[in-house]
């Protein structure tokens, strides 16, 4: 798949993942995964990047399983963010279906 | 492969970029790792669903390369790295051994063994986190094995097994095995560390401020450069040798035990302050501005001691402080006993039941000396000339190398350069 494609999408489904809460970065890679055979480890520069970008922010919580886990949370940007760029993905994704198609 | 060959081989590729993403990047891993095993996966199945390092880093642009002006800056120098990624370095060490010392690149290194039996690995862990610019590792008790809380047992076999474990965990205190070695860059602004059980060891770190607590652990903390230094300990000891500051800038060395004993040598500050409950202070080689010595039951002994103004608490233990040049000295006992061989100008020792024992030095310009029931002894053959005052309640007086003659309760005498005054209240004074 074209990178710049798959890259969007996969910034797409990451930030879709946060909106009904905050996630720690296993639980949430292992959510995409379950769905899509990608490496997890490229989740983890993405998630750095929208951390940078500001569209979500990080907090620590003591796990029992080892170091302190991270968290991610959606900023305010973060949900303008996510909503725009889920209905160009609607729109992106009727027009290919259309065209697919016949 | 193995967990730790493929961390190695991602530290090793991340090492051309900028070090706050280094840094993320090897935690990220490590929690996913952590979790992973924590699930009952095995380690290879983790790596290969984490897969393969050169495609991850492929998300990263150009930017995120460490820019060659960086480098250029870190080989000129070293610190300044680091003192830009942290303003502080936490450690907590519970119960285990600590020990911290000076990285040779700058990096922050930790080293983390637990020899301990099967149930003291379980029940604690290592653990390491930044937050807000601030550097966390330590040890900690896992959630779920601390047993020494809720006590409900469901039934008779549970209540024992319950008590058999404290008991277990209890004993195995005793055959505590577990090590923190952390390596610390020149130039991080703080650096706390906070220590149970476990005994805590400084050694050749460069910082500004350097923080220390230990409960029942000693202290032992050896050629450390800052500029405040403040160290609490309960039960534990604390030795501390060559911590030298800068008298003429804001320093400070401040040290408190409750019952553990105080032994510093070498150390040097504006503000040095030595405290202790029950426990005894010794001090060799001071060098202070201000130097406040406390202690209650323990005993004061000082050696070599430069500074402008000493000031000595004891209650019911002795004071003993020998070569001490400086301008003023106040010393106090309750009960306990004040031994003086001083170089200074001014004096002023007062004892409650204790008795004096005073060698002044030619700077003396004034000496106020007040015994309630103990004795005096006051050596003056160095003096050149100076103004005395001494009196005692029912204890006797024995003045040396001072010209006077008679033997009086209630004398004074004007003669020469030095004006004395000496008062008993039922005790003898002899002059020699």
């Amino acid at each position: 798949m074209n990178t710049q494609l798959k890259k969007g999408a996969l910034e797409l489904c990451v930030l879709s993942q946060l909106v009904s809460g905050d996630k720690y970065g296993y639980e949430l890679t292992e959510r995409i995964s379950e769905e899509m055979s990608i490496a997890s480890g490229t989740l983890y520069p993405i998630l750095r990047r929208l951390k940078e970008d500001a569209y979500v922010t990080t907090y620590l919580v003591e796990s029992e399983s080892g170091p302190a886990r991270k968290y991610y949370q959606l900023t305010q940007k973060g949900r303008e963010y996510q909503q725009t760029m889920l209905q160009e993905w609607e729109q992106f994704q009727t027009a290919v279906n259309r065209l697919v198609r016949r | 492969m193995t967990k730790s060959e493929y961390m190695n081989a991602l530290r090793e590729k991340l090492q051309h970029y900028n070090r706050a993403l280094e840094m993320e990047i090897l935690e990220d891993y490590e929690q996913h790792f952590a979790e992973g095993l924590a699930e009952g996966r095995r380690e290879e199945d983790i790596i290969a669903e984490l897969g393969n390092i050169d495609d991850m880093l492929k998300e990263f642009s150009e930017e995120d390369l460490k820019q060659e002006l960086e480098i250029v800056e870190n080989q000129a120098n070293q610190s300044n790295s680091y003192e830009q990624l942290y303003r502080a370095v936490v450690i907590e060490g519970l119960l285990a051994d600590v020990e911290i010392t000076a990285s040779t690149d700058d990096r922050i290194w930790i080293d983390y063994e637990n020899g301990g039996s099967k149930a003291q690995k379980m029940q604690y862990q290592f653990y390491q986190y930044e937050q807000d610019g601030i550097f966390y590792a330590g040890v900690k008790e896992r959630k779920g094995t601390d047993r020494h809380g809720e006590f409900a047992p469901e039934s008779g076999l549970e209540s024992i097994l319950d008590v058999l474990t404290k008991f277990t965990q209890f004993s195995s205190w005793s055959g505590v095995d577990i090590h923190l070695s952390v390596q610390i860059p020149a130039g991080i602004p703080v650096i706390k560390i906070e220590n149970t059980s476990g005994d805590l060891c400084v050694r050749g770190i460069q910082t500004q401020e350097l923080e220390t607590k230990c409960v029942s652990g000693d202290l032992r903390i050896e050629d450390v450069v800052c500029k405040k230094f403040l160290g609490k300990n309960q039960s534990g000891d604390v030795e501390v040798s060559g911590i030298v500051m800068k008298s003429d800038e804001d320093t400070e060395i401040k040290i408190r035990t409750t019952s553990g004993d105080l032994e510093t040598r070498e150390i040097s500050a504006a503000r040095v302050s030595l405290h202790t409950s029950s426990g005894d202070v010794s001090a060799e080689r001071l060098e202070a501005g201000s130097l406040k010595v406390q202690t209650g039951s323990g005993e004061q002994n000082l050696e070599d001691i430069a500074c402008d103004r000493a000031e000595l608490r004891a209650g019911s233990g002795d004071i003993d402080a020998e070569n001490i040049r400086g301008r003023e000295l106040s010393a106090e006992a309750g009960s306990g006993e004040v031994e003086l061989q001083a170089d200074m100008e001014v004096f002023e020792v007062k004892t409650g039941s204790g008795d004096i024992e005073l060698e002044a030095g030619a700077r003396a310009r004034r000496i106020h000396m007040v015994a309630g029931s103990g004795e005096i002894s006051l050596d003056l053959s160095h003096i050149e000339g100076a103004s005395i005052t001494s009196r005692t309640g029912s204890g006797d007086m024995n003045i040396r190398g001072y010209e006077v003659s008679g033997r009086n309760y209630n004398t004074s005498y004007n003669s020469g350069i030095c004006q004395v005054s000496l008062i008993t209240g039922s005790g003898d004074i002899t002059v020699e």
